[in-house]
């Protein structure tokens, strides 16, 4: 590799008057694989001396560290970890001039480190992280009329921290059948809603499904089970409110309904929502002559919709 | 970390100010950290509350609030280590003439952590880790006793400080990234003075 220099003008020439003492650092050709970080030494070939580096052109497609805020090297050895932008892959570069040069614009006199990001698919199953999901059911025991609210947690396993960026697939079934369907992204989903006060008894099953780039993919399941408390015999809440819905609570029985019918049995939804409502609720055409849960839950069209979010901070002295 | 019943915070606010303004360059001028997803995961916290409160302003309370808590803790904790360190100063001269000292590094890791609560429940927290190296030089200085209250005088604080980031809540870090560094003199400052026993 040469470490030669081609004067480009006569105004360069002044500024790097002692090119013998300018040092290059090498060009290179680096791989790595989609959304992991590589680590780079950067060397410079015929010299012995204690080169300080400085980053000149930064990378288009992903960030450094190791360096500090005058793009000057710091790391021990000149290593720099190159972190592509998440789910970048292709190529990318930056530039290294040795900090002592005058005139690091003059592209002779940069280094220039190549990046290959491969995706996933070429990359080695063993370099792939690991999830962890956390399942939070707000109540395990749970009365008809009352909000149920559900947050899924994607975590990185090895670091125990939330896995930002996964997508999270999560369904609550009664007997196989899907009542409520819900996602998130970025490693959260949290759904609420109202257990109708017709609701089915007995015993519901949360499940979630993550995905992530670079991660095995991973499920998990529990349970929360619904009561009858305060709730008449003729579906109506205790407190004297109306009679709900008349639909069976036996999960099993089959309906051969039609829309339309069940737009007429599903008065906690306007019928402008019902569309929205379906593939929510896992009612879609295909299912109305399954078993269904006819609106027996009052679901949110968003997840957060609704929810009361605040934020806190604390610190401390470690 | 607890205050110590001596500490009062009345006479130095160009001390407190001038950490204030360091821990501002540190977090408002790092790009890297602004930028990075956990900064912005916990923005977008911000914005969720923000639709369920009106006491939820911006979500640029994202910084504020970290220079606010790093404010509380260090500043405290910081100025009674100067407390301690002249106090020995002074015993060891038994109450003499005292002359300029280094208090030599001082190093401490304050942490900040965001804590999203959703509907009552809360989440996992999200804990941002920096290091504090300060170097002080403590100019010539005399204990002052007065019938009400004891307290020490600064002729001059010299702080170099540097200001690292060590640890994220999502984004592993394979070093420490140096935020800033920042080098102010404080004239004629004022300390509460450690009561005698």
């Amino acid at each position: 590799m040469s470490t030669g220099i081609r004067l480009i003008s006569s105004s360069t020439v002044q500024h790097i008057a002692n090119a013998q003492d300018v040092i290059k650092a090498n060009d290179q050709n680096v791989k790595t694989y989609q959304d992991e970080s590589v680590n780079i030494e950067i060397k410079a070939n015929g010299t012995n001396k204690d080169v300080r580096f400085e980053i000149f052109d930064n990378p288009e497609h992903g960030r450094l560290l190791g360096v500090n805020k005058e793009n000057i090297v710091t790391s021990k050895n000149n290593v720099v970890t190159y972190i592509p932008d998440e789910g970048f892959t292709g190529k990318d570069k930056f530039s290294v001039v040795d900090t002592e040069i005058e005139t690091p614009y003059v592209d002779e006199l940069k280094g220039i480190i190549s990046i290959d990001i491969i995706p996933p698919e070429n990359s080695n199953l063993s370099s792939i992280h690991e999830l962890a999901v956390k399942i939070h059911v707000e109540k395990n025991q749970i009365n008809v009329g009352e909000v149920q609210t559900i947050t899924v947690t994607a975590f990185d396993k090895s670091s125990n921290s939330i896995a930002l960026g996964s997508n999270i697939k999560g369904k609550v079934t009664y007997h196989n059948r899907d009542v409520q369907l819900f996602s998130g992204s970025d490693g959260e989903a949290t759904h609420s809603w109202n257990i109708d006060p017709n609701s089915d008894l007995g015993t519901f099953k949360v499940s979630a499904d993550v995905s992530a780039k670079g991660y095995k993919s991973i499920s998990d399941s529990t349970t929360f089970k619904v009561n009858n408390k305060g709730v008449h015999e003729d579906g109506g809440p205790t407190d004297g409110g109306p009679p709900t819905n008349q639909l069976p609570n036996n999960p099993d029985i089959t309906f051969n309904a039609t829309l339309s019918k069940i737009k007429d049995l599903v008065p906690v939804f306007k019928q402008n929502d019902l569309s929205q409502l379906l593939p929510l609720a896992g009612l879609g055409v295909a299912a109305i002559g399954g078993t269904v849960a006819y609106g027996k839950y009052r679901s949110k069209k968003s997840q957060h919709k609704g929810d009361n979010v605040a934020v806190i901070t604390r610190g401390g002295i470690e | 970390m607890a205050l110590p019943s001596k500490y009062s915070s009345s006479d130095n606010n160009e001390l407190r100010e001038k950490l204030k303004w360091s821990f501002s360059c540190a977090i408002d001028k790092s790009d890297f950290l602004k930028q990075s997803k956990d900064f912005k995961a916990i923005e977008g916290w911000y914005h969720q509350a923000k639709k369920t409160s009106d006491d939820i302003s911006s979500p640029s309370l994202v910084s504020s609030e970290m220079i606010k808590e790093l404010l509380n803790h260090v500043y405290p904790h910081y100025t009674n280590i100067i407390i301690e360190k002249v106090d020995m100063n002074i015993k060891s001269t038994d109450g003499g003439m005292q002359s300029d000292f280094d208090i030599g590094i001082v190093t401490m890791r304050p942490y900040v952590e965001f804590v999203k609560i959703v509907n009552g429940e809360p989440m996992p927290a999200a804990k941002f880790t920096f290091e504090l190296d300060i170097r002080t030089h403590i100019s010539i200085f005399k204990a002052a006793n007065s019938s009400e209250s004891e307290y020490i005088e600064l002729k001059k604080l010299a702080i170099e400080l540097e200001i690292l980031l060590l640890y994220m809540p999502y984004f592993s870090l394979s070093e420490s990234i140096k935020l800033t560094t920042k080098t102010f003199e404080i004239q004629n400052i004022r300390l509460p003075h450690k009561r005698q026993k």
